[in-house]
């Protein structure tokens, strides 16, 4: 058992390292490397690797040259649209990742953001500190770190417990979430449908 | 020329004490003066203000049953500073428990018991008058070591004739959500187990519930919106709707009053009722006058819960009337026992399962205690004549049939203390903004669709975390010897802490919402908001004007 965790583990440290690679000039793109995950193994969506991923975004970008606009806000604007989604608080399976997923395309736009670079703020900039407040703020309350399915590693009953509680947690969130969509849903199936527009006879 | 009779008022005031004002306003129109003063626990303030003042009578309203002992203390504080005034209590326990009161605070001299309003003028005038006030009705004192209880006064007949409250000193003005409490009626018919309303009422005769006039109430609210810019309106009437047709159409005539005085759309207002009172009909017409939050007592989820009660209700009445105000867009919140005298596993895992069912989609906060034997109440007398009877007479107490129960109240009220019964938990917090969420107040911007979904979906969250909690410490209980958890508590202390992590979470995102809908204000509003100057249900957290 204890050799299996630590093969994963190094297994991810490699994957960790062929990205940190993949973004400090050439390698693999970043959703090549989403590729190698596997699920139900990893941490979960926004887990270790894309956390890396968007700090050496920040990391390497070049400080006070010019550029429009600034890097900060397309940091700032990609980190939002990603941490606010809620629906990415599980996996992705994988096919959803080779079909090009919504995060993919953020992660890339970041990259192509990159390329062409970027400038002001400096590295000290409130999109760092605007990262690590989402990170921390936000993720922190929709993110199960290991995932919940990766129990064989507990052993007491303590730990055990504590894994349930919080799978029923989730559960719950999860749950409130399913309930509201089906009620917009609803709202939106509930409102008349508009007639389209009568053709005038003389229209060609 | 005899010097008018003065007398200095201490109660609570977190709210408007309409208790007191109701008293000042009545004995100044008999010609008297009156000043009132918020309770402190500290005697200091007050003994300044009494020798100041020099009151001929310091009339304290006693609220709160535990709270018998400081206020003792604040008596004798006064008394040893060599107050000579006539120290006069009153409210719902002294008039039920005088015997005890008047024995355990010597520096009283009198309990004025029941409806307040006539003993008190008329004491004022015996004491102006250098008379002998141990003859007036309505009131109990000490005679050597005998205590004395004077016979009832009449029930005010008809509320029309007592003044309107006077509201001098209430800062509604500089409040961003000008709040104020209102009393439409007096009395409840129903005789909940309980509660102490009735019995209350009851004992000086005449009718149940008294209403005021639909005019006059309308008249308070729109001299209050007029004159001191009030735009929300808390009901504090025990029940708002009851007394059958009479009542509703009652009710229904305030609402076509706002409306017609030119009101409507420009106040809110909050009531108080009984979930078999929830009417379709009859709350569209209430929310055209402004209806904007219904408080419902509900009290149990457990059919045999609710006839131990004396409620007269079936669980799923209050499920109707929850789905109706869901329907029509009104928030609400709940008055819910999870335990009572009798419970059984069965009717505590009944009421988590009712809750599920009742607010686990976040409408409303779960929020849940036990039932207290109060003074006054039928379930006092019962426990009382069944000997199990606890505690003393300002803190009374029982224990459950199943000592099982006993210890799962235990780690309930240890687990959930914080989140149900402080100012600062998740449930007072998500109450006071799921209130301003569905506020629809001319000149004040309604918070978002979104971010409302959003606060109830933290709700519900917060809801379904508390039912699991529930859930799980309730089936360890019942599954585990006494002794093993006695030995062990390990489990238990897991959970609460569990609970606990879980709160500080959804607190962080409530927090961000909150602080989201601040931003929205910030850019809406030219100045600054100061928080600390916020009205509202409790406490406004969000709104300003547009």
């Amino acid at each position: 058992m204890s050799q299996q965790l630590i093969d994963v583990l190094l297994r991810l440290d490699d994957r960790v390292s062929q990205l940190e690679q993949a973004f400090a000039g050439g390698g693999n793109p970043a959703p090549e490397a989403f590729l190698y995950r596997r699920p139900n193994v990893d941490p979960a969506v926004t887990d270790r690797v894309r956390i890396r991923q968007l700090e050496q975004l920040l990391r390497v970008r070049p400080p006070h040259q010019p550029g429009d606009p600034a890097a900060a806000d397309l940091v700032r604007a990609r980190a939002q649209d990603i941490l606010g989604n809620l629906a990415w608080s599980v996996d992705p399976p994988p096919d959803e990742i080779r079909n090009a997923s919504i995060l993919n395309a953020s992660v890339l736009e970041l990259v192509n953001a990159y390329r062409r670079g970027f400038v002001d703020p400096p590295p000290d900039d409130l999109a760092n500190i605007r990262l690590v407040d989402l990170l921390t703020q936000r993720a922190r309350n929709i993110i199960i770190d290991p995932a919940p399915t990766d129990y064989t590693r507990l052993n007491t009953v303590e730990e055990l417990e504590s894994r349930k509680h919080t799978i029923n947690a989730e559960k719950i969130r999860l749950d409130s979430l399913e309930r509201q969509i089906d009620e917009r849903i609803a709202a939106i199936k509930a409102q008349p449908v508009q007639a389209e527009p009568a053709k005038s006879k003389g229209a060609s | 020329m005899t010097k008018k009779a003065h007398v200095l008022l201490v109660g609570y005031e977190d709210r408007d004490n309409l208790g007191l004002r109701y008293l000042k306003s009545s004995v100044c129109q008999a010609g008297f003066t009156a000043t009132i003063a918020t309770y402190q626990s500290d005697p200091e303030p007050l003994i300044s203000l009494v020798q100041r003042e020099k009151p001929t009578v310091i009339g304290f309203s006693l609220i709160f049953q535990y709270m018998a002992p400081d206020f003792g203390n604040v008596i004798t504080a006064l008394r040893d500073q060599g107050v000579t005034a006539h120290i006069i209590t009153g409210g719902h326990y002294p008039s039920f428990d005088y015997q005890e009161v008047l024995q355990r605070i010597p520096g009283l001299d009198s309990v004025a018991r029941f409806e307040g309003e006539a003993t008190l003028i008329e004491l004022m005038q015996k004491l102006q008058a250098n008379e002998d006030w141990r003859q007036i009705t309505g009131i109990a004192y000490r005679q050597g070591d005998k205590i004395i209880a004077n016979p009832l006064r009449p029930a005010i007949e008809n509320l029309d004739t007592l003044p309107m409250p006077d509201r001098e000193g209430l800062d509604y003005e500089s409040s961003i959500l000008p709040t104020a409490s209102i009393l439409g009626s007096r009395g409840c018919p129903w005789n909940c187990t309980f509660c102490s309303i009735r019995p209350f009422y009851e004992a000086q005769g005449g009718l149940l519930r008294r209403l005021r006039s639909a005019r006059s109430v309308v008249d308070e609210m729109s001299d209050l919106y007029h004159n001191r810019g009030v735009s929300v309106f808390l009901f504090q009437d025990d029940d708002f709707m009851a007394g059958g047709k009479k009542a509703k159409e009652w009710a229904v005539e305030i609402a076509n009053r706002i409306v017609s005085t030119g009101l409507g759309g420009k106040i809110a207002f909050k009531m108080s009722c009984r979930s078999d009172e929830v009417d379709e009909a009859c709350m569209k017409q209430l929310i055209a006058g402004g209806l904007s939050h219904v408080y419902m007592g509900v009290e149990s989820g457990d059919e045999q819960g609710l006839i131990n009660m004396n409620k007269h209700l079936k669980p799923a009445q209050h499920i109707k009337a929850g789905m109706i105000l869901k329907s029509l867009g009104l928030s609400f919140d709940f008055g819910f026992m999870l335990l009572d005298p009798y419970s059984t596993f069965t009717s505590v895992r009944n009421n988590i399962n009712f809750l599920k069912s009742f607010v686990g989609d976040g409408w409303s906060v779960a929020c849940f205690c036990r039932m207290l034997p109060y003074a006054g109440t039928p379930i006092k007398t019962r426990l009382e004549a069944e000997g199990r009877l606890l505690g003393n007479s300002f803190e009374p107490d029982y224990k459950f049939l199943d000592p099982k129960l006993d210890l799962f109240y235990d780690w309930m009220l240890d687990a959930f203390y914080e989140r149900n019964f402080s100012n600062s938990g998740l449930c007072n917090i998500l109450r006071s903004l799921i209130f301003e969420a569905h506020l629809n107040l001319a000149g004040y911007r309604k918070i978002d669709g979104a971010k409302r979904m959003r606060l109830h979906h933290l709700t519900a969250v917060c809801n379904g975390i508390a039912c699991y909690t529930l859930n799980a410490g309730l089936e360890y209980i019942e599954s585990t010897p006494i002794e093993t958890i006695e030995r062990d508590r390990s489990f238990l202390d897991r959970l609460s802490s569990y609970e606990k992590a879980e709160e500080m979470k959804l607190m962080t995102e409530v927090a961000d919402l909150y602080e989201e809908m601040r931003q929205d204000e910030a850019t809406s509003r030219a100045q600054p908001i100061d928080y600390e100057l916020l009205g509202g249900f409790e406490k406004t957290w969000t709104l300003a004007p547009m």
